[in-house]
């Protein structure tokens, strides 16, 4: 029996029990000679026979047990990958590694993602098995890098391409005179010779097709097949037959004119050239969106160092610096503005296009641009903890990641080569033997061209470029999916819970309505209102005197002041007295409170908080304030009712504030007076009656409700939001990002549907054809070619979407 | 390899096969016979013919 030790590290354990009972459920797996789980350092042991059990196990076993096993992550970039079968190679490698939890290879981006284990297997040993399958997996370049190094690939490809084109031309000259419409064309007799031909195909063929034969021979050693093998076979056994039919030609004294197939193999090798070309240029645009991200980023900073201004480059810009940021500028770092006002252009981080007016005590977001005023700013993150490179880490994980529909046509195109080269050497067998008996000819050109067409490129490319079209259009319109099976699972989404204060509404009480008493003005009530609660601290007097200042109207220093706690205050402000507070207050004042108690039952219905106000122990007014809806909820809410979605909001405020504010934007169901922990009650409540509930919430006292949720939304702007909380950020911090979200996540699966339906309809409409007899086969070259960038080309539409707005008309 | 030096590898290369064809046969290589290409379309139909 063999012995083997593995550890893992552990996360959620709260006592000593909890430790046991990982023991005891490990050493229950068939294989376990030894579980011990070490509580202090949250370690676990286990001493197993490799034989009967794997790593992968005791993961599945751990979590089942309701811990976590905390995994190292790394991604690698790969290189030598030709098609979707290379990457499913790779990835089943990877996995069946010891210590490696999962790897996910992205074939369009070139990369692959492993969570892996340290103690178990260390990165050298995962070079070592991939490099034994002919690839090679290198840790992961900058973008700079990568867009780099694609341009070199992109160079030589064209320079391979346009060799191979020069010299297949004259082949492909000689064919296209075959057709009786085409006999006139002169044709130079020096084509016709076999031996000329012969010359023109050979470099094409083992010079330009060199690294077909190398991809094929990497494949077919550790005993699979990709892409490589079938252009390399097709191609090859054309070639080999020309010559033969060339050799026969001389033997026979030069007789007649043999039918070659030198062109077809010449131009198979040019077009499938061609169509990786054009794949590589796409599949460059589908990452635009983090390139476009990240070349927004300022590159230098203006910071004040020993009181000197001086200009840094923007990595020496350290936390606590002083920057200084002009209008026209970029703001470099995130930071809070200690001096300075000004309208700032945020739509990079929050997609909303009217800039943020800024002043002193606000946050400042980098890579925005400060528009008109001078700013000065105290850095509070740089480098990597900057909003927009979270951002970007989570755009490329999301672009890394998989969907769910993607492993149903990896684990085809997996298999999908060695079922062709059997259908290819089927179809030579019934034409020699059936159809054409003895006529190798007639029996090889089905044959070349079965293994031409066939290819699974489209298929392997047909999700990931849509999801990295998708998820990079989604970021630039302020959602961030966290992974690609977010975004295919938000369209699944029929139930939108939303949180009330901060979600549906600003969160920020506001001056809403003010009602005068005869012999008093609106301005003289609010004026002492304001000036008399201006020493207050309470939120609602906040509200207040924010909002009277931008009224225009004046704010006095008062000479008096007192709190009265659940009362109101008493103040004494130019020279006269004033008191504003709740109906006690004025109970207690001995003020007739009758003529206005409409006016205060029906503000407060709306929702608003009503507060009186009384100037000389005479009633002057009464000012309300409320947390105001915000302007786009309404619409936002009527869109998500278009999409056939029931709209729910979750508030722990009481039941007439919470059906005022529901009824004001169009909920269709409100439970009110719940306390943050029931929220995760409701929200099981709803699912166990089947139903799929998006949670949206502020990310930081929702979090239980958003993980509970199939989909959890954090809403917020710019910096405040937490990314790190949910399954889909809104960075724009209105609900209409909500409907986005589901929008896109339909379209981007529409899309990655309509890719798959073209991949697999093009691969088995075209082996019958091909079978048959009905295709030359450069045209199955051309065919394959055209099938793998109009899946890349129908990905990049993604990148265009604009979704409609209630009213607009649909832009597709 | 540069783009530039790929063209140019594939233009000398056509031009070297042109020569070499010259100096063998010693035909113009931009010389057409129509009866031979007639001659190889007649064969190559009776040959599917058959």
């Amino acid at each position: 029996m063999s012995r083997k030790e593995a550890s893992l590290q552990v996360a959620g354990m709260t006592c000593a029990a909890c430790a046991n009972r990982i023991e005891k459920g490990l050493s229950k797996i068939e294989g376990v000679q030894e579980a011990s789980v070490n509580f202090a350092v949250e370690k676990t042991k286990v001493v197993y026979d490799p034989d009967q059990t794997n790593v992968n196990e005791f993961a599945e076993r751990i979590q089942k047990l309701g811990y976590e096993v905390v995994h190292d992550k790394q991604t690698f970039d790969i290189s030598g990958m030709t098609c979707a079968a290379c990457a499913a190679r790779i990835e089943k490698r990877l996995n069946q590694m010891d210590g490696v939890s999962k790897a996910a290879v992205n074939f369009a981006m070139e990369k692959v993602t492993v969570d892996y284990d340290q103690g178990q297997v260390t990165t050298d040993e995962m070079e070592e098995a991939v490099d034994k399958l002919g690839y090679t997996l290198i840790p992961e370049r900058s973008q700079e890098d990568t867009a780099g190094s694609r341009e070199k690939e992109v160079q030589y490809q064209t320079g391979k391409f346009l060799f191979a084109a020069i010299l297949s031309l004259p082949l492909l000259w000689t064919m296209v005179t075959h057709f009786e419409f085409t006999s006139f064309l002169y044709v130079p007799d020096m084509l016709m010779n076999p031996w000329v031909q012969l010359a023109l195909a050979l470099p094409v063929q083992f010079v330009v097709g060199a690294q077909f034969y190398r991809g094929a021979y990497k494949a077919l050693r550790s005993k699979s097949a990709n892409m490589d093998v079938l252009v390399a076979l097709g191609t090859t056994v054309a070639f080999l037959y020309s010559v033969f039919l060339g050799y026969e030609w001389q033997a026979s004294g030069r007789e007649g004119m043999p039918e070659l197939y030198f062109e077809a193999a010449a131009l198979i090798i040019t077009l499938v050239i061609l169509g990786k070309l054009f794949e590589v240029r796409a599949k460059g645009r589908t990452s635009q969106a983090i390139q476009k991200l990240l070349g927004m980023q300022a590159k230098t900073a203006r910071i004040i160092r020993n009181g000197e201004e001086k200009e840094v480059a923007v990595e020496e810009v350290i936390s606590g610096d002083t920057v200084i940021v002009r209008p026209g500028e970029k703001i470099p770092v995130d930071g809070k503005i200690i001096k300075g006002e000004s309208a700032v252009d945020e739509a990079l981080i929050t997609g909303e296009s009217i800039p943020v007016d800024k002043k002193a005590g606000d946050p400042a977001i980098g890579a925005t641009i400060n528009k008109n005023g001078m700013l000065t700013i105290e850095a509070t993150k740089v480098g990597k903890d900057t909003a927009l490179s979270q951002i970007v880490k989570v755009v490329e994980e999301a672009q890394g990641s998989k969907a769910d529909i993607q492993r149903v046509a990896d684990k085809v195109s997996g298999i999908f080569v060695p079922v062709v080269v059997l259908l290819a050497v089927g179809a030579f067998l019934v034409w020699y033997f059936l159809v054409s008996p003895g006529d190798v000819r007639a029996a090889l050109v089905p044959m070349i061209t079965i293994l031409v067409i066939a290819c699974p490129c489209a298929l392997g490319l047909a999700t990931p470029t849509s999801i990295m079209a998708g998820s990079g259009r989604a970021a630039e319109m302020g959602v961030l999916f966290k992974g690609g099976e977010h975004l295919e699972n938000t369209r699944s989404i029929d139930t939108v819970v939303l949180d009330k204060t901060g979600t549906v509404t600003k969160g920020e009480p506001e001056l809403t309505d003010v009602v005068v008493q005869k012999g008093f003005t609106e301005q003289e009530v609010l004026s002492l209102a304001a000036s008399a609660e201006k020493n207050s601290e309470h939120p609602l007097a906040e509200a207040i005197v924010k909002g009277v200042k931008e009224k225009g109207i004046e704010v006095f220093e008062s000479e008096e002041f007192e709190a009265l706690p659940g009362f109101g205050i008493r103040s004494v402000t130019a020279g006269r007295s004033v008191h504003a507070g709740t109906r006690k207050l004025m109970v207690e004042l001995e003020i007739d409170l009758e003529a206005v108690e409409d006016t205060m039952a029906a503000l407060e219905t709306e929702g608003k908080t009503a507060m009186l106000i009384a100037v000389d122990r005479r009633l002057a007014g009464i000012i309300a304030v409320a947390d105001t809806v915000k302007a786009t909820s309404k619409d936002a809410v009527d869109r998500l009712h278009d999409l056939g979605l029931e709209v729910i909001m979750l508030t722990g405020d009481n039941e007439r504030t919470a059906a005022a504010i529901g009824k004001q934007v169009g909920i269709d169901r409100v439970i009110a007076e719940v306390v943050p922990e029931q929220k995760v009650d409701e929200i099981k409540k709803l699912q166990q009656t089947g139903r799929k509930v998006a949670m949206v919430g502020d990310g930081i006292n929702d979090a239980p409700a958003l993980a509970v949720a199939d989909i959890g939304m954090a809403i917020g702007t710019g910096t405040d939001v937490a990314i790190e909380a949910a399954d889909v950020t809104l960075m724009r911090g209105d609900l209409h990002s909500v409907a986005d979200s589901i929008q896109l996540s339909s379209k981007t699966m529409r899309n990655i549907k309509q890719n798959l339906f073209f991949a697999f309809f093009y691969n088995s409409a075209s082996i019958p054809v091909a079978a048959i007899g009905l295709l030359a086969p450069w045209v199955a070259g051309a065919a394959m070619t055209f099938s793998s960038v109009s899946v890349v080309l129908n990905a990049l539409r993604l990148q265009r979407v604009k979704l409609p707005r209630r009213g607009e008309e649909h832009v597709h | 390899m540069s783009i530039k030096i790929w063209v140019i590898s594939g233009i000398v290369y056509l031009f070297i096969i042109m020569a070499g064809y010259t100096a063998i046969t010693g035909e113009n290589p931009l010389q057409s016979d129509r009866e031979e290409h007639n001659e190889h379309e007649e064969s190559t139909a009776a040959k599917r013919a058959v």
